[in-house]
């Protein structure tokens, strides 16, 4: 699963004369195959596309996101500059700016089209203080590490209560054979509605029941990413298939 | 209603006592009131032999169905992952003889035999055969795991097993038996049996807890098998005029610095009189030379493990430990079964030693008979279970020595002699000059070492099948170079995709793993 912008540490002496364009760097999520999400945005982010979990490729530990596409390198709500869904997840309102790594820094995609040394709000000011784009970018990243911190607890209870369970996805095209896609993760509606009545409000109490739902039940928008494929594919989806482990 | 099978009382606490007691426990509800109680008595003047660290892809099942996480089993034993052996100078010690025995199966095991296919060359020339039908061997090369930080427990690319510390697996086991799974634990020392008239074991007398009565006893005592030999007078089936190493001589070593890489195979390289271990822990290595004492001294033994070793080792000393190869004439009599060392032993040629204890184990907890006339029956089907492990055991390990080539020294030499070979294996060594071992050759429900083993081993040290040149249909062809091009694809896919050993296993200690 590849697909994200590279990044750099966000460094006050080699980015002391950038700039930046107001507006939104749609095209750096062009290749993405996924977004990550925090707690807060799982209503909204429902709306438009399915959420699940995906391992972190180099922690093993699993992150809430949103899934934006069949195959690595593909963004189905992406039509050229128009992105295709009521919600644009906060991963991608704040580039070229994000948060990465273990202590979640302050990263910037470097390769944005938004970034240059000669047009756009500087980010310091003449006084070398941080000026507004940065403060407010640092503001919203602030909510988000807090939001996705939120979702890593979540998860935590989740798989004490082991209720993720891998889902298999089957793309079936005409005249060519089944593609399998395997790494995404979801709670289970079954295991979650045979837990004891002291677990079940326990989550509850935590918050945590209604994103449960809301998680398992947004799977059905893998149905919205076959029809964004179609819109604009040669190669159009017949059906997208999901199967849940259920023990 | 006759009696029934509640109570399990397990005599001697190593690595097999406490797999016993723990496969039995949690498989029979040791923890609540209504379960099977389960008994483990240990002796604190008996130590345990503890150099069995090489398992199985079983070990997996054993530690899931005990209920171990798999990464607290990795991080508490210093576990290491497993793909299999490195057989290095069996063939005809020159220096460049050396074959892998992977714990995956050819690839489209179950569709096509491809050995003759690569008898034939169609693998591409001088490709090894477990290169040519398996990636694992190139995994195994490369210094790779086989599974990556995303990979859920107990799962991955390749097929694996473990090495491990056997003194902190039985600590683990111990632990985990007595606080989640209901194991009551006596340390104390045996000093009387009694039995009914029908010479079942009624009971065990201890020194310092009295009388320990139970309807099942397990004999896990180890070379000394109180029950099985000290009641029962089971005799002891030697096969040292088969398998001829009588001692081992163990020296732990550890690594020159603190990243260096941890082999993920067992190395095994011939020696003039035997064979010498090496396995690789994260926190040092195990190494051992398996000797035969008619074939060189002890203190020959010694200087040639320590030349193995290097300077790695001065100043560390070797613990030497007698071998008595073969097997007990019966294993389960009356209410009494023998579960380890006290059923029989080997040397660790193929890592048997804990893979027949989860074999017995299995049996035992899975169908704890309900009762003693079911006992009756299934003792029946154990022991016809066992005599047949023991004696494909026995030719599967004799066989890394008939196909050997050396001539120079007489414990190779001997070794071909056919009056040590067992008549079953010489029979089917004929057989398989004409076929290739196949499923059919081994019918036994639960093979311990089945056809792959035997294709693995027999084409790694160059056996001359004579199948080689009967080429096969078209459709036989074509599918055998499927194979082989699918193979050399997964050989350097998975190379690519699959961590360093240490680097996982580092990773795995920050991060744990997923159970899913």
């Amino acid at each position: 699963m590849t697909g994200e912008p590279a990044l750099f540490h966000f460094d006050p002496e080699r980015h002391r004369d950038a700039r930046l364009m107001p507006g939104i760097d749609l095209a750096a999520f062009a290749a993405a195959h996924h977004v990550k999400l925090g707690l807060s945005e799982i209503s909204d982010a429902a709306a438009d596309y399915p959420l699940a979990f995906l391992k972190d490729a180099t922690t093993g530990q699993f992150r809430l996101v949103a899934v934006l596409g069949l195959v690595p390198g593909a963004n189905a709500y992406l039509h050229g500059d128009f992105w295709q869904a009521v919600y644009l997840p906060q991963e991608v309102v704040t580039a070229p700016f994000t948060i990465a790594g273990p202590d979640q820094d302050l990263c910037i995609n470097e390769g944005s089209a938004l970034v240059s040394t000669d047009v756009g709000e500087a980010l310091f000011d003449s006084e070398g203080q941080e000026a507004a784009p940065l403060l407010r970018a640092r503001a919203l990243l602030n909510e988000l590490a807090q939001s996705r911190a939120a979702a890593d607890g979540l998860i935590a209870s989740l798989l004490e209560l082991a209720l993720v369970r891998p889902v298999s996805i089957t793309v079936q095209r005409d005249a060519v054979p089944d593609e399998a896609i395997e790494g995404l993760y979801t709670v289970s509606p079954l295991l979650l509605a045979g837990l004891d009545s002291a677990a079940l409000i326990d989550l509850h109490r935590r918050d945590f029941l209604g994103p449960a739902y809301v998680i398992t039940q947004s799977l059905a928008q893998f149905n919205r990413i076959r029809q964004l494929h179609n819109l604009r594919s040669s190669r159009p989806i017949s059906a997208i298939k999901l199967e849940m482990e259920q023990r | 209603m006759e009696q029934r099978i509640r109570n399990v009382v397990i005599v001697g606490g190593g690595s097999a006592g406490w797999i016993a007691a723990a496969r039995i426990a949690a498989r029979n509800g040791a923890i609540n009131p209504d379960g099977v109680k389960v008994t483990l008595v240990e002796s604190a003047s008996i130590g345990t032999i503890g150099v069995g660290e090489g398992t199985w892809p079983t070990m997996r099942n054993t530690l899931a169905k005990i209920g171990i996480a798999e990464a607290d089993f990795l991080c508490q034993c210093d576990g290491a992952f497993k793909q299999g052996a490195k057989f290095t100078g069996w063939t005809d010690g020159s220096p460049q003889d050396s074959y892998y025995h992977p714990l995956n199966p050819p690839h489209a095991a179950l569709q096509i035999d491809l050995a003759a296919h690569w008898l034939r060359g169609n693998a591409g020339e001088g490709l090894s055969f477990a290169d040519a039908v398996d990636f694992q061997s190139a995994l195994c090369d490369a210094g790779r795991a086989p599974k990556s930080i995303t990979s859920p427990e107990y799962g991955g690319l390749a097929n694996y097993a473990y090495h491990l510390d056997a003194v902190k697996f039985a600590a683990l086991l111990r632990d985990f038996s007595i606080a989640k799974l209901g194991v009551r634990h006596l340390v104390d020392d045996v000093t009387a049996v009694h039995q009914y008239e029908n010479g079942d074991i009624s009971s065990i007398e201890t020194k310092l807890n009295g009388c320990i009565e139970g309807d099942l006893f397990v004999d896990c005592s180890g070379f000394a098998a109180l029950l099985i030999e000290g009641v029962y007078k089971v005799p002891f089936k030697s096969c040292a005029d088969t398998l001829f190493a009588d001692h081992a001589l163990a020296l732990q070593v550890p690594y020159d610095r603190e990243d260096a890489p941890i082999a993920t195979h067992t190395i095994s390289t011939a020696q003039d009189a035997g064979w010498i271990w090496d396995i690789g822990l994260p926190t040092r290595r195990g190494t051992g030379y398996v000797y035969s004492s008619r074939h060189t001294s002890h203190d020959e033994a010694e200087a040639v493990l320590r030349r193995y070793v290097g300077p790695t080792g001065d100043g560390l000393s070797a613990r030497r430990i007698a071998i008595r190869a073969g097997h007990r004439e019966q294993f389960w009599v009356n209410n009494c079964v023998a579960v380890g060392l006290s059923n029989g032993f080997l040397e660790p040629l193929e890592a048997s030693a804990l893979m027949l204890i989860e074999t017995a184990v299995d049996f035992i907890a899975d169908r704890l008979p309900e009762n003693r006339t079911a006992m009756a029956v299934l003792s029946k089907q154990f022991d016809t279970a066992f005599t047949h492990h023991w004696e494909r055991i026995i030719e599967f390990l004799k066989l890394h020595y008939v196909l050997t080539k050396r001539n120079d020294s007489a414990f190779w030499r001997e070794n071909r002699d056919p009056d040590t070979i067992p008549e079953g294996l010489q029979q089917r060594l004929e057989l398989w000059r004409y076929h290739p071992p196949g499923p059919q050759d081994f019918p036994y429900q639960k093979e311990i070492f089945s056809w792959p083993s035997y294709h693995y081993v027999m084409h790694g040290m160059g056996f001359a099948a004579a199948y080689g040149d009967r080429s096969g249909t078209a459709h036989d062809e074509q599918l055998a170079r499927r194979c082989f091009a699918a193979v050399a694809q997964s050989r350097q896919r998975s190379v690519q995709e699959m961590p360093v050993h240490r680097d996982l296993l580092n990773k795995i200690r920050q991060y744990g793993i997923q159970a899913v």
